[in-house]
C-alpha cells in the first residue's frame, strides 16, 4: 500500500505541495493532474525518492522514503518529465545497464529487456542511438526502464507527452500490465487517454489536492450529459413550454435550423432517464420527431471540468485522505 | 561487476565514443610536449634531468584535465536531467562516487601514459640524453603523476556536485586547485632569500623529485590523502542530500 501523509514540500518561500494525503493500493492507476505549476511533478519527485517531503511522510509497504531510501528505489519505477536518457549508447545497450544497476542479474536484464522491448514495440529500434530517436520513442525507452525491475509502484511524469496513437496504445497497455501487481502514479494533460487509462483522478491545484474521485464515479454520475431532440410542427414559445418542467426554462436551448426543423437541447440530471416521458410528451403533442438522443461528453471532456473546477468532486474529497 | 563498476564502464564508454574526450586528451598532450620542450630549451645546460622536466611539464596540466573531465561526468548528468534516473535508482552514494571517479581518470591516466611517449622518444632521438634517463625515476613520477591525478580528480567532482553548470564545475574546480597553488606562489615570492622557480611548487617539484628517483613517503601520502578525504565528502554530500532536500 502507499500512504502518502499531510506531505508539504517547499522550495524556499515557495510551497509546491501543501499536505497532501492520499492512500493507494496494487491495481490503482491514480492520474495526478492540474495546471502547469500545480504541484504534480514536485510529488512524483517525492514518490520516487528523487526528493524529500518538507513536512509528512510517504511510505510504500512500509518503507519510508526518508529512513529506508534504498529499499524503496528498489521497488520504485520512474519516467522523470523530459525522459532523460544516455545519448551515446543504443537502447538496448541503455536498458541492459539499468537492469544491471537496478540490481538485476545479467541473463534476468537480458531478458526483462527482451521482452518488455518486444512488449512496447521497440525492437526495430533496439540497436539504435539514442540521440537518434523521436521524442515519443524516448519516451517508449524511458517506460521500459521504469518497468525493468517489476516495481510496486510506478511513478510516470507524462508519459504520453507527444507520443502518437500507436505509441500511445503500446505504452498505455503495458501501464495498465504493470498495474496488475504495482500501483501507478501517472501525471499529463492528455486527458482522453489518461481517463481512459486510470482508475482515479486527482486534481492538483497551487499545491492543494483540490478534488479526487473515481473512474467509476466519474462515468456514472452523468454529470454533464445533455438531452437533445430535434422537432417540427411548432413553435419556440411551445417548445420552452414542453421543456420546461424537464429542465427549468433558463437552461433550455432553442435552435432553428436552416430546414425548418428545431433543436433543443438542456442538460439532465445524473441517473435519471427521462427519455421515455420526452417521447410521450412529444406524440401527445402531435410534432414530427427525426431525433432524440442523450449524449454524454467524453471522459477527456469530463477531466477538463475537474481540472478547470467547474464540476464538484463527484466523491472523495476537496482535500484531504480518500 | 558491482554498480560502481557498471557506472564507471559506462562513463568511460560515454568519454571515449565521444569527440570531446579526444580533444581533451589532445589539448593536454600538445600543452604538456609544449611545456616539456619549453622547459628544456631553457634548462638547456642546466641541472635537471629530462624526466624531471616530463614529469613538471604533465603536472603542471593535470589540474586542468582534472576540471574538464569531471566537469562532464557529473555535471553534464545534471544539466541533461540523467542524474534524476541516477539518483531515484536503487545505487548508494559511494557506488555512484566511486563509479563516476573511475571513469574521470580514464582521460588523465591515458593523458599521463601518452605523454611518457615524449620522453622516450627523446631518448631515441638525442643519443646524449640516454644516460640521462633512469627507468626507475620514470615509475616513481608515473606513481606519483598518478595519485596527482586522482587528488585533482577528486575535487573536480566536489566541484561537480557543489555545481549546477558544467562551466562553473570546471571553474570551481580550477579555483579549489589554484587557491592552494596561489598561496604556495605567493608563500616562495614572500619568503626572503627563496629560490623562486616553477620547481619549488609543491605539486610540481614532488613530481620533479620522484622522476630524478629522489623517493619521499610524504607526497604520495599528501595525494592519497586529499583524494581519500575529498571522495568521502562528496559521498557524505550526496548522502546528505536526502537529509538536504527534507
Amino acid at each position: 500500500m502507499l500512504q502518502v501523509i499531510q506531505v508539504t514540500r517547499c522550495f524556499g518561500s515557495r510551497t509546491a505541495l501543501n499536505e497532501v494525503s492520499f492512500e493507494a493500493v496494487p491495481g490503482d492507476i491514480i492520474a495526478l493532474l492540474g495546471h502547469n505549476g500545480a504541484g504534480k511533478t514536485t510529488l512524483l519527485r517525492l514518490a520516487a525518492c528523487y526528493l524529500q517531503p518538507t513536512a509528512g511522510t510517504i511510505r510504500l509497504h512500509g518503507l519510508d522514503t526518508f529512513r529506508d531510501s534504498l529499499d524503496f528505489r528498489r521497488i520504485t519505477g520512474y519516467l522523470p518529465e523530459r525522459s532523460p536518457l544516455y545519448d551515446d549508447m543504443t537502447v538496448s545497450e541503455y536498458l541492459y545497464f539499468r537492469g544491471r544497476i537496478k540490481g538485476l542479474s545479467t541473463i534476468k536484464a537480458r531478458r526483462r529487456v527482451r521482452d518488455l522491448i518486444s512488449q512496447l514495440g521497440l525492437e526495430d529500434v533496439s540497436r539504435r542511438l539514442i540521440s537518434g530517436l523521436s521524442f515519443g520513442t524516448r519516451r517508449r525507452v524511458g517506460v521500459v526502464d521504469a518497468l525493468l525491475h517489476e516495481p510496486k509502484l510506478l511513478v510516470l511524469d507524462d508519459p504520453l507527452a507527444n507520443v502518437d496513437p500507436i505509441e500511445a496504445r503500446h505504452l498505455t497497455e503495458a501501464i495498465g500490465a504493470a498495474a496488475r501487481h504495482a500501483i501507478v502514479l501517472v501525471s499529463g494533460h492528455t486527458l482522453e487517454a489518461l481517463g481512459a487509462l486510470c482508475t482515479r483522478y486527482m486534481v492538483l491545484r497551487d499545491g492543494l489536492l483540490s478534488a479526487q474521485c473515481s473512474r467509476h464515479a466519474l462515468e456514472t454520475s452523468g454529470q454533464g450529459s445533455t438531452l437533445e431532440i430535434e422537432v417540427t410542427h411548432t413553435s419556440d414559445a411551445a417548445l420552452r413550454r414542453f421543456a420546461t418542467p424537464f429542465a427549468g426554462a433558463e437552461k433550455v436551448s432553442l435552435d432553428l435550423l436552416p430546414d425548418g426543423w428545431w433543436h433543443v437541447s438542456w442538460p439532465v440530471t445524473a441517473g435519471v432517464d427521462v427519455r421515455d416521458r420526452v417521447m410521450a410528451e412529444i406524440v401527445r403533442q402531435g410534432w414530427s420527431l427525426r431525433s432524440l438522443r442523450c449524449t454524454t461528453p467524453g471522459i477527456g471532456a469530463r477531466l477538463a471540468k475537474l481540472v478547470a473546477g467547474d464540476a464538484p468532486p463527484v466523491d472523495g474529497t476537496r482535500k484531504g485522505l480518500s | 561487476m558491482s554498480v560502481a563498476h557498471l557506472i564507471g564502464w559506462r562513463d568511460t564508454r560515454g568519454m571515449l565514443t565521444s569527440a570531446s574526450g579526444y580533444a581533451v586528451l589532445a589539448g593536454f598532450l600538445a600543452l604538456a610536449g609544449w611545456t616539456f620542450t619549453e622547459l628544456l630549451r631553457r634548462n638547456e645546460g642546466g641541472f635537471a634531468p629530462a624526466q624531471a622536466v616530463w614529469a613538471m611539464s604533465v603536472a603542471m596540466w593535470l589540474p586542468l584535465l582534472a576540471a574538464l573531465t569531471t566537469m562532464r561526468v557529473l555535471a553534464e548528468e545534471r544539466q541533461t536531467g540523467t542524474f534524476e534516473t541516477l539518483m531515484t535508482a536503487p545505487i548508494t552514494a559511494r557506488d555512484m562516487i566511486l563509479g563516476k571517479f573511475t571513469a574521470a581518470m580514464t582521460i588523465p591516466v591515458l593523458g599521463i601514459l601518452l605523454s611518457v611517449f615524449s620522453v622516450l622518444l627523446l631518448i631515441k632521438m638525442v643519443p646524449h640524453m640516454r644516460g640521462a634517463v633512469s627507468t626507475a625515476g620514470l615509475i616513481l613520477a608515473l606513481g606519483v603523476l598518478f595519485l596527482q591525478a586522482s587528488a585533482w580528480t577528486a575535487v573536480g567532482l566536489l566541484a561537480a556536485l557543489l555545481a549546477r553548470q558544467q562551466a562553473v564545475s570546471g571553474l570551481l574546480t580550477m579555483v579549489l586547485i589554484g587557491v592552494p597553488y596561489g598561496a604556495c606562489a605567493g608563500w616562495i615570492a614572500w619568503v626572503p632569500h627563496a629560490r623562486v622557480s616553477l620547481w619549488h611548487w609543491p605539486p610540481l617539484g614532488d613530481a620533479a623529485d620522484a622522476a630524478t628517483g629522489f623517493f619521499a613517503l610524504a607526497p604520495p601520502i599528501l595525494y592519497a590523502s586529499i583524494a581519500g578525504c575529498v571522495l568521502f565528502v562528496c559521498i557524505r554530500l550526496v548522502e546528505a542530500r536526502n537529509i538536504r532536500t527534507r
